[in-house]
């Protein structure tokens, strides 16, 4: 493409977009300081505390994340360490705070990230020994660590039916007991090695999934004819191949644009006067059963007014013009798109 | 859709909005020497156009406001060699390393990369963020077939 040609197109840019920098990566810890800011305990306890192998598993099971024993010991140090992973959960956390374990009572593992902005005694989670039932209170924010710092693991089913019935005050406990959920048994069962790898780990996967998950629940509104469809993997599969055909459509589309107008002699101010931009009523051919019940009906709200070369448009005129842009059209398509 | 906790925003603009965006990126092509030229290719214009189409799109769709309109133009602006740099309002990082410890569910994951490969900018996004792209993509995309199938009928003699 030449240069000139996309100077129109790109030119727009540079009015739309200020040059600023733009950063592909940004420093791990950029965004630690409004969670670290607030720890002020002495790094130096917990690092010895967790240096101990009172975990060993954890660092075996976590091959992928070489700096998970850092953030055993949950100082503010060991923040810095840790993978950016944990950061972007930050926002929901402040956001979403409220549903998440407020305390935790069922002492879990001591091999917690601890967020001291409340004051919280490290000394708790120093010591180790994996021993439950310790009242460990946790800050919001510490949740929020904890699950992105332990995504690596799997829960066992062991410690997810504890969750069950601790979490009760995470709104998304009554979501987790949904269909659409992984099948627990997806997952590699951890040692299950009591007060270890913890509630919070599992608490990191659950949150994860139940994002996942409303997501996919978004999306399954918005791909038509899915809403029988339960089970993660079908849908994304059918959510792909709907991309897919959207942008063949316009592949398609722009291939017929090309055809039927060589010269693109567009009068703008004919078009903007909506003529064009009016449906007609006409079927696109399609290959296939259209299940898609919301692109039925048509609006025949086209007046009359036409260009000469345009004299293609406007075939009827029946109810009045509709000038509000709620357009819909009789449109099908279905998935598998041949072009003809 | 957006639940109390967590709102998913994706609103996507009116018809008109990407109508017109389509419209003033093509009178621009039109007014470009290579496009008339008779010598020119079905398939460069062809090409030409959808490029067009999507530039368009990701303007009509908020710009530089969502990851996958800005992936796409600035896939765009590289292509035609300007280094356009866009100010990123909103500081969302992408933690590359997050998205490769992304263990976990292989189904998901296969479809996942699936996904990213589909959707402009996938590449850096963790998962339930690359979902939350799709969908707004998928409402852009689908009104922008809707608007070039309008100006097709329009434009295509009787």
């Amino acid at each position: 493409m030449g240069g000139e040609s996309n100077e129109g197109e790109m030119g727009l840019n540079h009015g739309d977009d200020q040059s600023g920098i733009s950063r592909v990566g940004m420093p791990l810890y950029a965004k630690s300081d409004p969670f670290f800011s607030s720890t002020d305990w002495d790094p130096a306890v917990n690092v010895g505390g967790f240096s101990s192998s009172h975990y060993p598993s954890m660092g075996m099971d976590n091959p992928g994340m070489s700096c998970f024993p850092h953030y055993q010991t949950g100082s503010g140090s060991g923040y810095p360490d840790m993978p950016a992973s944990l950061l972007p959960f930050g926002d929901c956390g402040g956001g979403g705070g409220g549903h998440f374990l407020g305390s935790d009572k069922k002492g879990e593992s001591a091999g917690r990230l601890v967020i001291a902005g409340d004051g919280h005694q490290v000394s708790d989670d120093v010591v180790l020994g994996g021993s439950s039932n310790r009242k460990r209170r946790q800050p919001e924010a510490e949740s929020q660590w904890n699950k992105k710092a332990v995504e690596e693991f799997q829960e066992d089913p062991q410690s997810q039916k504890k969750q069950k019935n601790d979490q009760s005050k995470e709104k998304m406990t009554k979501e987790s007991s949904q269909s659409d959920e992984a099948p627990k048994e997806n997952y590699i069962h951890m040692r299950a090695r009591r007060g270890q790898a913890t509630n919070s780990h599992s608490l990191a996967e659950r949150v994860r999934r139940e994002k996942i998950s409303e997501r996919m629940r978004l999306l399954q509104e918005l791909v038509p004819g899915c809403n029988k469809i339960t089970g993660k993997a079908v849908m994304l599969d059918e959510i792909i191949n709907y991309v897919q055909s959207l942008q063949q459509q316009v592949e398609f589309l722009s291939m017929k644009l090309s055809t039927v107008n060589p010269e693109l002699n567009i009068d703008i101010d004919r078009l903007l006067a909506k003529d064009l931009l009016q449906p007609r009523d006409r079927n696109t051919p399609t290959l296939g059963l259209n299940p898609f019940a919301r692109f039925q009906g048509t609006i025949p709200n086209i007046s009359t007014t036409t260009a000469p070369q345009y004299n293609s448009l406007l075939p009827q005129a029946s109810n009045s013009r509709n000038n509000t842009s709620c357009f819909c059209h009789h449109f099908r398509f279905s998935y598998t798109f041949f072009f003809f | 859709m957006a639940s109390a906790y967590n709102p998913i925003y994706t609103d996507v603009p009116e018809k008109d909005v990407f109508a017109l965006h389509f419209l003033q990126t093509l009178s621009n092509l039109r007014t470009q020497n290579s496009f008339s030229s008779p010598d020119n290719k079905t398939s460069d214009r062809v090409k030409k156009i959808k490029k067009a189409a999507y530039v368009s799109m990701a303007r009509a769709a908020g710009g530089t406001n969502r990851l996958w309109s800005r992936s796409l133009l600035h896939q765009a602006a590289k292509r035609n060699n300007k280094n356009v740099r866009f100010l990123r309002r909103k500081r969302r990082v992408t933690w590359l390393m997050r998205r490769r410890s992304n263990r976990g569910d292989p189904i998901e994951d296969v479809a996942a990369e699936r996904l990213r490969n589909l959707v402009p900018g996938g590449g850096g996004m963790e998962t339930s963020k690359l979902m939350e792209e799709t969908a707004h993509y998928i409402k852009c995309l689908s009104m922008q077939v809707k608007v070039m199938q309008c100006l097709v009928d329009g434009l295509s003699p009787k």
